[in-house]
């Protein structure tokens, strides 16, 4: 293994990717090393949930050709846990001992699932569900009939109650809140999806936590609810949440508060030291400060700007906030920004066109700060583009909530601006703010 | 005034702030490229956030397609999304597209309100927005021509990036498998379908 490296990255998904992609791009002959506690080729962790489903194969996980480290001229060293990182003397340690020294490091190193300590937990070998690895066991072990109870009723665990559904199971969620997707949807949209899920079979119980399980050998047990009634099992899934995988950077003496700090150029508190994705606290520009959104494109945004930093590029990270899209038994529901307003200050506007027709939008003063469409999601994005840009939506607030909402109700002018510019997303008004930030 | 020709940038400026006015001659121009110098206004307002974010992405071919709408000749018939339609069909034969077949998604869409109309497809964004998004990688740009390409066999169906997508240009493709479909360009086209076919030519080709 060669020792010396110009970039050395820690992780191999979403943030990972794209920061070595962005390097690329900026320096063709820079030498990338790129460190992977998992086997695997880079693969796209929300699609395990379609895996086990059924509904892609294998060789449809890979975010990325199989060519694809040879054609970027990157190291790669699967199956190398990074053990130690030591920012002063530029050098990180690996699991195996190697010694690597580098002139830019990123962090990517993602999430891990949160356990919550329950009563005889350790006793059950349950699962989580947010790799590959926990993929291939839960397809394994649900090849026979079985009962499944998920324990958390989050975007992860009610994707594994899909999956698991799909696998002809009988699911049984629990979530602690009083509705399911609590985040990502208001409550409208989280009755729409449980109703959907129920109506496909799945038991949905909220408001309830589970107090105790009890083991009955294996992967076998008895969960106690807080309302006294049991749920016997023969497949336990813990998805209470996430939380950022800080560690490494913490024992290297960098700053992190909960997800490693980072400033506008997604560099942490050592000048040579960058992070990004699921692990960073990077800044939320609906909420206007720094933020965890574990999600996928935001991960893969700041990934690509802090690999263009990295590559010596001086580029503000514009920023992301909180967007969710998920389709449940044949009903999309896409949601960006603030859907569950904390205080009055915001007005809301909803429309309920039908059934599966639901649309709501969320604005502050007359700046759009959220939305949310469910059954006819097309054209979401430019609402989510609008929340981006916090553009001033006063002329055209009348339209925000049709289904045809689109250029033709902007001003001409801003009209000709977004479509000539084709530089959409990230537009001046959000570059200025974060280059001023 | 004679038939010119202008480029790049100075191109789109000149559709859509010169055209207006411009004799009918002008307005009738076919792309073909003829290289002649545009004054640039003095201080353009988009041109900084253009070039910062063209310089982000990859560096980009040159030859670059673009389709650019031009409202003020667009009348609504609706006839680009008809051959765009077509064109995305399994026999590219209007009456079996229609009538036969398995009809394509439409993948240029017209905004109407009022008398204001044009059409719209996807603007292969510079910095796209779905490209970065896309959970499976199918959203991509191509290297070759610029373009952002989706490979619709490793597309899952997940919606990120009409999420995202700041046009509305990218739908759900309705068929058996869920995936999504947007322009593309017409790959095996000289002139994109809906550029060709529109009788007013308020669809423009820009190589940039
Ligand atoms: C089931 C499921 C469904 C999801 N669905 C969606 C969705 O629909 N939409 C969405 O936006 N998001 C979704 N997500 C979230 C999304 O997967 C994450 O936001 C995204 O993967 C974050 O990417 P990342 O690059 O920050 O880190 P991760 O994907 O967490 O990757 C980090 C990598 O770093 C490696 N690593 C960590 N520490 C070390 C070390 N010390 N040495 C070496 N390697 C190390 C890990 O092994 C891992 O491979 C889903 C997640 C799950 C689990
Ligand atoms: S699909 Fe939308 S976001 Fe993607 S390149 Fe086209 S216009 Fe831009
Ligand atoms: S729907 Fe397809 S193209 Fe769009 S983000 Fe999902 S996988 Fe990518």
């Amino acid at each position: 293994m060669r020792v010396k490296y110009d970039y050395a990255i820690v992780g191999n998904s979403a943030a990972a990717i794209n920061a070595c992609d962005a390097i690329r791009a900026e320096d063709e002959r820079g030498t990338i090393a790129l460190f992977s506690e998992e086997r695997y080729r880079c693969y796209s962790r929300p699609l395990i949930s379609y895996l086990v489903a059924g509904e892609i194969e294998a060789k449809g996980m890979y975010y990325r050709a199989s060519n694809y480290y040879q054609k970027t001229k990157v190291g790669f060293f699967p199956g190398s846990r990074v053990a130690s990182v030591d920012p002063d003397r530029h050098l990180l340690v690996t699991a195996d001992g190697t010694k690597v020294r580098w002139r830019k490091l990123l962090l990517a190193t993602g999430f891990r699932p949160f356990i919550p300590p329950v009563e005889g937990l350790e006793e059950v070998d349950f699962l989580t569900f947010v790799s590959w690895d926990d993929a291939k066991r839960m397809m394994k072990l649900t090849s026979k009939p079985f009962k499944a109870l998920v324990v958390g009723g989050g975007l992860i665990g009610m994707k594994a109650a899909e999956a698991l559904r799909a696998r002809g199971g009988k699911v049984v969620v629990v979530e602690r809140m009083e509705r399911v997707l609590p985040m990502a949807l208001d409550e409208v949209a989280s009755d729409m999806v449980a109703t959907r899920c129920r109506e496909a079979g799945i038991e949905v119980v909220t408001g309830q936590s589970v107090t105790r399980v009890t083991s009955g050998g294996g992967h076998r047990g008895t969960a106690c609810l807080e309302d006294g009634s049991e749920v016997a099992f023969d497949l336990l899934v813990m998805a209470v949440g996430v939380r950022p995988r800080d560690e490494l950077a913490e024992e290297a003496g960098l700053e992190c508060r909960d997800g490693i700090t980072v400033d506008g150029f997604q560099r942490t508190s050592h000048p040579d030291v960058y992070a990004a994705g699921d692990a960073a606290r990077a800044y939320d520009l609906v909420r206007g400060e720094p933020a965890l959104n574990a999600l996928w494109p935001v991960a893969a945004l700041q990934g690509k700007y802090a690999g263009l930093n990295m590559a010596g590029r001086e580029i503000p990270y514009p920023g992301g906030n909180s967007m969710n899209s998920v389709e449940f038994f044949g009903l999309p529901v896409l949601s960006a920004g603030v859907v569950n307003p904390p205080d009055g200050s915001y007005e809301v506007v909803v429309r309920r066109g039908g059934e599966d027709d639901y649309r709501k939008v969320v604005l502050q003063g007359d700046v759009l700060v959220g939305m949310l469409v469910a059954g006819r999601i097309e054209r979401a994005g430019i609402l989510t583009s609008l929340i981006q840009e916090k553009a001033n939506v006063r002329r055209v607030k009348n339209f925000l909530l049709e289904e045809g909402f689109g250029h033709i109700h902007f001003p001409r002018s801003v009209r000709v601006e977004r479509i000539t510019e084709a530089a959409a997303g990230l537009s001046r008004t959000v570059r200025e703010r974060a280059k001023g930030r | 005034m004679g038939r010119v020709m202008v480029t790049g940038r100075d191109y789109i400026y000149y559709v859509f702030r010169v055209c207006d006015r411009a004799d009918a001659q002008v307005a009738r121009f076919r792309p073909r490229v003829i290289p002649l110098r545009m004054r640039r206004p003095e201080k353009s307002h988009w041109e900084e956030s253009v070039g910062y974010a063209r310089r982000s992405e990859e560096r980009r071919k040159e030859n670059m397609k673009r389709i650019i709408p031009r409202e003020e000749y667009c009348i609504g018939c609706r006839l680009c999304e008809i051959h765009c339609i077509v064109q995305h069909s399994k026999s590219k034969d209007i009456i079996k597209a229609f009538k036969r077949e398995k009809r394509p998604m439409k993948r240029v869409e017209v905004e109407e309100h009022g008398h204001v109309s044009f059409a719209l497809q996807c603007r292969h964004c510079d910095e796209a927005p779905c490209v970065t998004a896309c959970l499976s990688g199918a959203m991509q740009r191509d290297p070759e021509s610029g373009a952002v390409v989706h490979e619709v066999e490793r597309c899952v169906g997940c919606w990120t990036c009409i999420l995202v997508c700041p046009y509305g240009a990218i739908r759900r493709d309705g068929g058996e498998k869920k995936v999504v479909g947007k322009c593309d360009l017409c790959p095996d086209l000289e002139v994109p379908a809906c550029v060709a076919n529109c009788p007013n030519e308020a669809l423009l080709l820009v190589e940039e």
